[in-house]
């Protein structure tokens, strides 16, 4: 019985152990399972993150390929170390201040303590200050210069103190002193050594030229068209004029400027078509340009000469404006005309029928020197146009014409006072020139013939030209008398 | 004392297990042969699906981590250029183009004409873009002007104007007309000359990157009604 019992006990243990290791299995069993089951779930978000990361990967490898491209831009934007060296930055600043006409007087570094920090610098800053003198519209051709610059830089602070009108008044240019701030941005390559291999990269690159073009376009900074003074007038420079004295104008400063501005317009034709004649592919193309350059200088430097002689141009800036940008400008034309003119045969018909034409009309006009100074730019070239038997006709014109405008000029020099006319019906008539009686065919002085007297004109014969004067002109100027 | 049986084997009285002990070890044997069923079940069924599809999942992932990876070194590629993008873009919202905002202000002087609205020129200028953003300051604009006239409404004029045009969009409203007169210079046309000065602050890279965009959006916005079409075309 008791063996029975002992049997029972140990089955009974037997069994409640195998159910308690049988369940622990089950449980560690199903542990495993939830845990695997766990993993899965996480493998299959992984998984889906992953597949939802690489359906992006085309996309993100095009946008790499526009970035890398467009990187070049950015290399080509901002400068590199080698640029801002002070000595090529001297130089690219020279080329400016040539452009536009600064002076510039000193160039240094400016230590940028933020520069030095990390963070939005993904570049590294440069400073310079620069001081210069130049009047507005030369800085701010230089400012255009500097802004528009293939590489990125800045005009950051700047100071301008405006020329003395004494300065400008005794006859220098109205030159003001400014100091003046660039800042530069330093291109640091750190992209290369991570460049990600990209399978079939210049095919892609190809097809995504449109998208990388743009891109690049929108990255280059914008620069601001400057179109130069326009007939402006500096605001650094005191507009006021003298009240009396011989700088006393008679224009308006506006209406000065403009006709500046019209002379100026018209020396730039000069200078292209001076280019044009340099560059022409023919002689008879350059004949052509050479004809049209020299009715342009001669119709322009007549211009000049009435301005000049009308005291148009009384504002010191538009007059020294006309001097250097124009007057200027059609010397060194003709200088250089002329000097061309050795190797060839002097100004062309075009030309020599201008300078009649000009001097006739000047000569009609009363404005005898006009006429001989629109001779002057022409005579020293006269004669290798008078050995063309075509051009000697005209060439003897202008000489003739030069000699009767000197002898009208020279007769004015005579005071002679008329006091009356005395026209006898069968005597010879009589006029009473500075007190004395003089008839037909008499001499006054050494060279002047009274050739005819009629009621209301004197005609005399000078130096083989004939001269007259009305009646009324003498009366007038007895009355002025 | 010892009892033995002594019976033939035929008429002794059979021993027969109790019924419950019997109930007992049947329970047992089923409990346990249950659980057993339960455990292969589990660990030969379920578990072994799970595991095998475990190993699907974790060699998919495998496969795809390579590309996770390139698509990771490219994320970071794009990021470095990215930010080169931004800087030069923040650097080029946040500069002003200095040679645009003077010639807009000679333009302006050169419109109060002889002198008929305004006759204005300056004596200095200066310019500093020193950002201080605890005072919300981002530089100025100053300069000593005077006015060619006894009148001291052409300063208000040009003050007027100078409000009116693009010079002042990237500026704060300039300070209200002030001035004092000079003395006359007989010899000088105009003698009577008032001098005042011109202060501009300079707005934010922000506030002036708004308003540009503003101003665009405006300038691309068809007419509202019909006469302002008109006056469009």
């Amino acid at each position: 019985m008791e063996s029975q019992k002992k049997q029972w006990v140990i089955l009974s243990a037997v069994s409640g152990l195998l159910a308690i290791g049988l369940s622990a299995l089950i449980y560690l069993q199903h542990k495993s399972i939830d845990e695997q089951r766990a993993t899965a779930a996480e493998r299959r978000e992984d998984i889906a993150k992953a597949r939802k990361l690489i359906k992006a990967t085309p996309d993100l490898m095009k946008e790499v390929i526009i970035q890398r491209e467009t990187d070049a831009t950015i290399r080509e934007i901002l400068s590199d170390k080698e640029d801002l060296n002070l000595n090529n930055l001297m130089g690219t600043l020279r080329e400016f201040m040539v452009k536009s006409g600064c002076q510039i007087s000193k160039l240094s570094p400016v230590p940028d303590r933020a520069s030095g920090k990390k963070g939005k610098e993904d570049f590294a800053r440069v400073r310079y200050t620069l001081q210069l003198e130049a009047d507005i519209f030369q800085l701010l051709a230089f400012m255009s210069e500097v802004e528009s610059h293939s590489r990125l830089m800045s005009v950051a602070d700047f100071k301008l103190t405006a020329a003395r009108r004494q300065a400008y008044e005794q006859g220098t240019e109205p030159r003001h002193r400014i100091t003046l701030d660039i800042e530069a941005y330093v291109y640091a390559s750190t992209a290369a050594s991570k460049a990600v291999r990209i399978d079939n990269y210049e095919r892609k690159r190809d097809l995504l030229v449109s998208e990388i073009s743009r891109r690049s376009s929108e990255l280059r900074v914008p620069a601001y068209d400057y179109r130069g003074p326009q007939g402006r007038r500096d605001p650094w420079v005191d507009p006021r004029v003298p009240v009396s004295g011989p700088d006393a104008p008679t224009l308006t400063i506006e209406e000065q400027i403009a006709i500046v501005d019209e002379l100026l317009v018209e020396a730039d034709q000069l200078s292209v078509l001076w280019t044009e004649v340099e560059a022409a592919e023919n002689m008879i193309t350059e004949i052509r340009k050479r004809s049209e350059l020299e009715k342009a200088m001669v119709r322009l430097e007549e211009q000049i000469r009435k301005v000049k002689a009308g005291g148009q141009v009384s504002f010191v800036p538009a007059a020294r404006r006309m001097e250097r940008q124009v007057v200027a400008v059609v010397e060194n034309l003709r200088d250089q005309l002329t000097a061309s003119d050795g190797r060839g045969s002097g100004p062309t018909m075009t030309a020599l029928r201008e300078v009649r034409d000009a001097m006739r009309r000047l000569r009609d006009g009363g404005e005898y020197e006009l006429a001989l100074d629109t001779l002057a730019d022409l005579e020293p070239r006269l004669p290798m146009a008078e050995r063309e038997p075509a051009k000697k006709p005209l060439v003897d014109e202008l000489y003739d014409m030069k000699r009767v405008l000197e002898t009208v000029l020279a007769f004015e020099q005579f005071d002679l006072e008329i006091q009356g006319i005395a026209v006898y019906q069968d005597r010879r008539p009589v006029a009473l020139i500075n007190g004395t009686a003089i008839a037909e065919g008499e001499l006054i002085g050494d060279e002047l013939l009274v050739q005819r007297i009629t009621i209301d004109r004197v005609e005399f014969n000078f130096r083989g030209v004939r001269v007259a004067r009305e009646l009324d002109e003498f009366m007038n100027r007895t009355a002025r008398n | 004392m010892i009892l033995i049986n002594l019976l033939p084997e035929q008429h002794k009285a059979k021993g027969r297990a109790p019924a419950r002990q019997l109930a007992a070890v049947a329970a047992a044997v089923t409990v346990n042969s249950l659980l057993f069923t339960w455990w292969g079940w589990t660990a030969f069924g379920t578990a072994a699906e799970v595991a095998s599809e475990l190993a699907v999942l974790e060699d998919t992932h495998t496969g795809l981590e390579v590309q996770v990876a390139y698509h990771k070194d490219l994320e970071e590629e794009s990021a470095l250029y990215g930010s080169r993008e931004r800087t030069l873009s923040e650097i080029t919202e946040a500069r002003l183009a200095w040679t645009q905002k003077i010639d807009q202000l000679v333009d302006l002087v050169n419109r109060g004409g002889d002198g008929e609205k305004y006759l204005v020129w300056f004596n200095d200028l200066n310019v500093t873009q020193k950002i201080d953003k605890r005072r919300d300051s981002y530089g100025s604009l100053k300069a000593t002007g005077f006015s060619g006239s006894g009148n001291f409404a052409h300063v208000a004029n040009f003050l007027e104007d100078l409000e009116r045009d693009a010079f002042a969009e990237d500026f704060f409203r300039p300070a209200p007309p002030e001035g004092s007169a000079s003395t006359k210079d007989p010899l000088l046309m105009p003698s009577e000359v008032w001098n005042f000065p011109l202060e501009l602050d300079i707005q934010s890279p922000e506030a002036r990157a708004k308003a540009r965009k503003a101003k665009a959006k405006a300038e691309a916005a068809p007419p509202a009604n019909v006469e302002e079409r008109e006056e469009a075309q």
